[in-house]
């Protein structure tokens, strides 16, 4: 394990795969000069975005962490706990603006590849079942037989995928099910995420897409990461939609034009 | 007992996660640098290690590349507070057992220690 120098030899790896050293530049077809800035600046933004990330987390991590003991130890219903209990959504709300914010600044679909969409689905669902999003919920997985393949960026459509399969983790209780299901609709890869929740209110659903919107205010959400997904979904060529009926759950649905 | 040690930068984070960890019932100890950690690895006894993933003298990766590489049953859980998802996915890819994005509460800590014991 090295033991000193900075950044870490990971990190080092990743630096040299985003930016290109300045001399190279002069090599650079004036025609593909702006691009490549506008490249350069994005993965600053990112960077930038996972420093504050970083430096925000650990603390608010204290914090929370620290309420989390005394919540134990407050008696129900006093007073003491009604404070702890609003430091506790604020410092949740605080957690979500930041992931959003990192979510945000990632890098755009410039880094399209032919995908087998199947392959994004399982890597995307076995990512839930080793983080902390799973929280107890059962991820289950539908795909053909058939390769399904698509050009798109992986990275973002596991983005797309972990959104939508946090919006149906949140939508239901703390032991519900989640199905992930790949299938083909003529020219079309069809990727439904649907929850068994208690469905979306008429009222609130012509807004689900909208930025900051969010039912679960004050509980931790951003109301950014269906807007983010939509916005990710259009860069890969596709259309992202939701089906929702009252008792009866919700289906998100990602469709994304086939490669022949 | 089981016995458990901590790696992270930051003395309020390795506090917090021994505390948790103490009053599930295991043994816990926190270090401050990698090399401390790997003394503790090599010297035998360890069941399960919890590592930080962005710290200033080495990257939580590399730690983790170097504890499978020297013990490849040993359970990693990995913790962050910066989860890129190249981060996320090359530690599940160098085999960590888990990984938590910091603010985690108690019982998300609990849990994955429980699971990767049991594995």
């Amino acid at each position: 394990v090295p033991t000193t120098g900075q950044p870490s030899r990971s990190d080092q790896r990743r630096l040299s795969e985003t930016f290109t050293p300045p001399g190279a530049l002069l090599q650079v077809p004036a025609e593909e000069l702006p691009q490549l800035l506008e490249r350069w600046r994005l993965a600053a933004v990112g960077q930038l975005a996972a420093g504050v990330a970083h430096e925000i987390n650990n603390p608010l991590f204290a914090i929370l962490g620290t309420i989390e003991f005394m919540l134990e130890e407050a008696p129900p219903g006093s007073e003491l706990r009604d404070r702890l209990e609003r430091i506790q959504r604020s410092g949740e709300e605080i957690r979500e603006i930041v992931r959003a914010l990192v979510e945000f600044a990632r890098e755009p679909a410039v880094d399209r590849h032919r995908l087998w969409l199947a392959d994004v689905c399982a890597q995307t669902v076995q990512l839930v079942r080793r983080s902390s999003l799973a929280k107890g919920i059962e991820v289950v997985e539908r795909y053909p037989e058939e390769p399904i393949v698509v050009d798109a960026s992986a990275n973002q459509l596991k983005q797309i995928l972990l959104a939508l399969i946090r919006n149906a983790q949140q939508a239901q209780p703390a032991d519900g099910q989640v199905e992930v299901e790949l299938l083909r609709e003529a020219t079309h890869a069809v990727v439904r995420v649907r929850d068994h929740g208690p469905g979306i209110d008429e009222a609130v659903f012509p807004h689900i897409f909208e930025p900051f919107f969010t039912t679960r205010l004050g509980a931790g959400a951003s109301g950014l990461g269906l807007t983010v997904a939509l916005g990710l979904a259009q860069l890969q060529g596709g259309e992202l939609k939701a089906e929702s009926e009252l008792g009866g759950g919700s289906t998100f649905t990602l469709r994304l034009p086939v490669v022949p | 007992v089981t016995r458990i040690i901590v790696l992270d930068d930051e003395q309020v984070v390795r506090d917090l996660m021994v505390e948790i960890l103490e009053r599930a019932g295991y043994d816990v100890e926190a270090v401050e640098f990698s090399r401390e950690l790997i003394d503790l690895v090599e010297a035998g006894g360890v069941d399960l290690v919890v590592t930080d993933l962005v710290m200033p003298e080495v990257s939580g990766l590399d730690v983790l590349e170097q504890l499978k590489l020297r013990s490849p049953e040993l359970p990693v859980i990995v913790v962050t507070g910066a989860s890129t998802e190249h981060n996320v996915t090359r530690a599940v890819e160098l085999g960590a057992a888990a990984v938590l994005m910091k603010p985690f509460k108690h019982g998300e800590l609990r849990n994955a220690v429980a699971r990767a014991l049991d594995d």
